[in-house]
């Protein structure tokens, strides 16, 4: 009834061409500039070629990647092997006295974990979320890294479901070099490919630990979210 | 204005009959009445080779809104061959006749303040600054936030004073910061609203049109 | 703000309240700063900013001509992932939706992430009215939740408070510790939400963007609170305006970052999340119900409006309000809007109407930093100028005006007529000056703040004839 109704409205709003001047004015600069064709090609595009560069190759993207994550008080790493990210992973530990750790069923991170001297949730199934939000850090995997922004693009499928990236005050990503991708369009687009249309309910780019300058514009990590964000990325 | 295009060699007239581009009604939305003084305005300068207009406003006015006013009709094509020709004073002598350099002197230290009919509609910024670099014995310093509108704004002056005042408070500390001499700008409404405003609070800074500056030998 | 006072009458009052502050101006002022050397610093990040713009004011204008496609592509894909779509007309219809579904699942409490759609429809008073307990979890939200007030700021709701007065209203209303530390009161209010997420039955989100390609709403958020509300309560139901559609999925890619760069100066917010439906058969967790509320709320009344549908492309970044003289120095509660600033302005006279919303676009000094500064292009100032000739049109000036007008329009036609008034005008300044600086001045309202010149003996005209 009112899908119509509201559907109806906005055909007959419609049925009037936009004021070509007005439509004329988002197009006009003072500068002369270059503009791409209209429409999704052309807006992808866009991303390459109009946001800022962050080169070619996969040493440019790690390279970028490590500079935006030190102003975004990311802590990345980049180590070699499998091997070295498990004793990062336990330095860690030792660090942060981890006791309780939020993990789920995903290869690498099953790999990387296995030898954690600690207890572990696994959010891949059933869980309770009080659980969860007891653990001191919940570590997941991911679908790429996204080097012109410095994120990890997860889904519910790659961080096993919405909240343990979220809830647990550290999160820990961890990731390979072949994850690494240029822009959110190209993020999005393995996304794509993955999952045929089947989309998953939830897909997010994490951006730096949770934060917030709702006070004085004064920046507080750990506003809601984790505090801590780690992003390991294993290179062979 | 007449005085530096005579002496740069140009021939000067003044139609005796001109009035106002009928930029008041307009703003105040009266488009109708507003198109009643433009055509007033179309009548006097139809045969000029060349508009100079000492404000950015009425310059916006004439270039960017008379199209818009006369889209329908059938003067449209007169009106965009007229607004074609009319340029602001300093975008007229930089861009249109390549001076830079007037040969006038004043001495002591300025700010320019941006009108920003001048600097948004018309995208005047750089040609008043290199004229005012280039007049002897001045030395130009940008104030905070030069861009920032000065307050006036037409009937929204006499409607909203506590806001117009407010602003142009922030313009008597920014340009009071630069501990400049003159404030200029190419626009006299500018100038009435920051000339009256700091008059009152006793301000030493002098304002002035940047005609008169470059008129001063 | 009461709502029995006049609109313009508050705006006026409350115009002088704070114009007359010149301590809280400052501090605006200075934290509007803050946001605009943090954003030009990032824009300079990119290859071509200005090209970008126009980029994604292309993405919009596309959404919005073919609204009609996209918003019934958007509702189906959603539908089919088990999301049920509610179209409301206006704000009625949404508040009863919204109250369907959370007596349906006999809730008592709500966690609500920053959504200025809600404030739209006045959802909270309703809740709290109906008896839920109702929480804001944006940390600004919270706090001008706690003090009664309306956000100051669609982007920035806490921004007028200085840290002394949050702690003076943490220690009233929550207990707290005595702290002025950011950091300090940010953790007071993490405690305090944390449990309410793991508590709340129903967890109310906006949307930055709905993806017609994809069926999906897109959440911008910096704190995690809107990942928490979408992911812990068993029900979810976003509130969306029709006119925050995108076409595609890979638009957002262009999107979020210009969304970032306009609003915040970040090049991205933290958490940027895309949710399609609730928790689907092969995931462990998420909202086992999601509804999405559409309104229309007039909006489809702008875009009938050939030229001003232009402003429904806005993406709520909030920046045309920090470059704004006007907003700098009346602040955010003066305008008596959901939607402040010159897009509030511009907006609000067609979703609330004319005659009671005019004196915004009046407001204005018609300067365009807002124009300048819109990461979509939208002619903001020019729609100012475009309400005032829709207010004129309608006779809403007054007779005052409109007389003057006409005034104006048969001196300027006349030369003549020009020359013996500006002659009379300086008669009447010298036969006025006892009155001059007194209320019945007729420059009063000019002059009770600046002087204004005598006129010059001589008029430029008398100049020209002098000089030949």
């Amino acid at each position: 009834m009112s899908r119509d109704a509201i559907l109806g409205r906005i055909r007959e709003a419609l049925s009037v061409k936009t004021d070509a001047h007005v439509r004329e004015v988002a197009k006009q600069s003072s500068h002369s500039l270059p503009v791409l064709a209209n429409g999704p090609d052309g807006r992808t595009q866009a991303v390459k070629e109009f946001l800022p560069f962050v080169g070619e190759s996969l040493e440019d993207h790690i390279a970028a990647f490590n500079v935006l994550s030190d102003k975004l008080q990311t802590e990345f790493i980049v180590v070699p092997t499998i091997d070295s990210a498990r004793q990062t992973l336990d330095q860690l530990r030792q660090k942060h006295q981890w006791e309780r750790v939020g993990i789920h069923d995903h290869e690498l991170v099953q790999s990387c974990v296995d030898q954690l001297p600690v207890e572990f949730l696994n959010t891949s199934s059933n869980y309770d979320a009080h659980e969860l939000e007891k653990c001191d850090v919940g570590i997941s995997g991911c679908d790429a890294l996204i080097a012109q922004t410095a994120s990890a693009l997860v889904t519910n499928h790659s961080a096993g479901g919405r909240a343990l990236s979220v809830l647990p005050p550290h999160h820990v990503v961890v990731a390979d070099a072949s994850q690494m991708v240029t822009t959110m369009a190209d993020g999005f687009a393995m996304i794509r490919e993955k999952h045929h249309e089947k989309w998953p309910s939830f897909i997010s780019f994490i951006t730096g630990p949770s934060r917030t300058a709702d006070i004085e514009r004064v920046l507080v990590l750990g506003a809601h979210g984790p505090k801590k964000l780690t992003i390991i990325m294993i290179s062979e | 204005m007449v005085n530096v295009l005579e002496r740069l060699g140009h021939e000067v007239d003044y139609p005796e009959g001109q009035t106002c581009c009928g930029q008041p009604a307009f703003n105040s939305g009266y488009f109708p009445e507003a198109k009643k003084v433009a055509d007033h305005f179309l009548d006097t300068f139809a045969d000029a080779d060349m508009v100079a207009v000492p404000s950015g406003s009425c310059t916006a006015m004439i270039r960017k809104f008379y199209p818009e006013l006369y889209q329908d009709s059938p003067q449209a094509k007169v009106v965009s061959e007229l607004s074609g020709r009319v340029f602001e004073f300093t975008e007229l002598l930089v861009n249109q006749l390549g001076v830079t350099d007037v040969g006038a002197k004043l001495k002591g230290t300025a700010t320019y303040h941006d009108g920003c009919h001048g600097l948004r509609e018309l995208g005047i910024q750089d040609a008043p600054r290199k004229l005012l670099e280039n007049v002897e014995g001045l030395s130009l310093v940008e104030m905070d936030e030069a861009q920032s509108c000065c307050g006036f704004g037409g009937t929204f002056a006499i409607k909203f004073p506590q806001i117009s005042t407010a602003m142009t408070q922030v313009k008597l500390g920014s340009a009071t910061q630069t501990e400049a001499d003159y404030l200029i700008s190419g626009d006299p409404s500018c100038l009435m609203q920051i000339g009256g405003y700091f008059s009152r609070q006793k301000s030493s800074i002098q304002c002035l049109h940047i005609a008169e500056v470059l008129d001063q030998q | 703000m009461s709502q029995s006072t006049n609109p313009t009458t508050q705006f006026q009052t409350d115009a002088n309240r704070v114009t007359a502050d010149v301590d809280r101006r400052s501090f605006l002022r200075s934290s509007l700063r803050g946001y605009q050397t943090t954003r030009d610093a990032t824009q300079e990040r990119f290859l071509n900013y200005e090209s970008a713009r126009i980029a994604a004011g292309d993405a919009k204008w596309e959404a919005i001509e073919n609204l009609d496609v996209y918003l019934a592509q958007f509702a189906d894909k959603l539908e089919a992932r088990g999301a049920t779509v509610h179209w409301c007309s206006d704000s009625a219809e949404a508040r009863d939706a919204i109250l369907d579904i959370i007596k349906k699942h006999d809730a008592k409490s709500v966690i609500k992430s920053k959504c200025m759609t809600t404030e739209e429809i006045h959802l909270n008073d309703l809740l709290e009215k109906e008896g839920f307990e109702v929480v804001e979890s944006d940390l600004g939200e919270f706090i001008v939740q706690l003090r009664d007030e309306a956000p100051y700021h669609f982007v920035f709701p806490a921004m007028h408070l200085k840290k002394e007065e949050i702690n003076t209203l943490f220690q009233e209303k929550l207990k707290s510790i005595n702290t002025d530390d950011p950091e300090e009161l940010t953790m007071v209010a993490r405690e305090v939400l944390r449990q309410k997420y793991l508590s709340a039955d129903i967890g109310i989100s906006g949307a930055n963007f709905g993806v017609a390609e994809t069926g999906m709403i897109s959440i911008t958020e910096n704190e995690g609170n809107a990942r928490l509300t979408t992911s812990l309560p068993k029900v979810h139901i976003a509130l969306m305006g029709i006119e925050k559609i995108i076409p595609r999925l890979e638009d957002l890619a262009l999107m979020l970052p210009m969304l970032a760069t306009a609003g915040t100066g970040q090049h991205l917010t933290c958490y940027n999340s895309q949710l399609g439906g609730p928790r689907q058969d092969d995931e462990s967790d998420g909202p086992v119900e999601m509804h999405v509320v559409l309104l229309d709320n007039h909006r489809t009344r702008l875009l009938a409006d050939p030229e001003q549908r232009d402003a429904l492309r806005c993406i709520r970044c909030g920046a045309c309000l920090n470059v704004c003289p006007i907003f700098k120095n009346v602040g955010g509660h003066t305008y008596g809007t959901t939607y402040q600033g010159p897009i509030g302005s511009v907006i609000t006279p067609h979703l609330r109407g004319l005659k009671d919303w005019k004196h915004l676009s009046h407001s204005s000094s018609l300067c365009g930093a807002c124009s300048e500064t819109c990461p979509v292009k939208i002619d903001l100032h020019h729609h100012l100028l475009r309400n005032r000739r829709d207010a004129a049109g309608k006779g809403q000036g007054g007779l005052a005006e409109r007389t003057l007008m006409l005034g104006f329009t048969i001196v300027m036609r006349r030369p003549w007529l020009y020359r013996l008034t500006g002659r009379l005008g300086k008669l009447g300044h010298v036969l006025t000056k006892p009155i001059h600086g007194t209320r019945i001045d007729p420059f009063y309202a000019w002059k009770k703040t600046r002087d204004l010149d005598d006129p010059a003996k001589q008029s430029f005209k008398q100049y020209w004839k002098s000089r030949k």
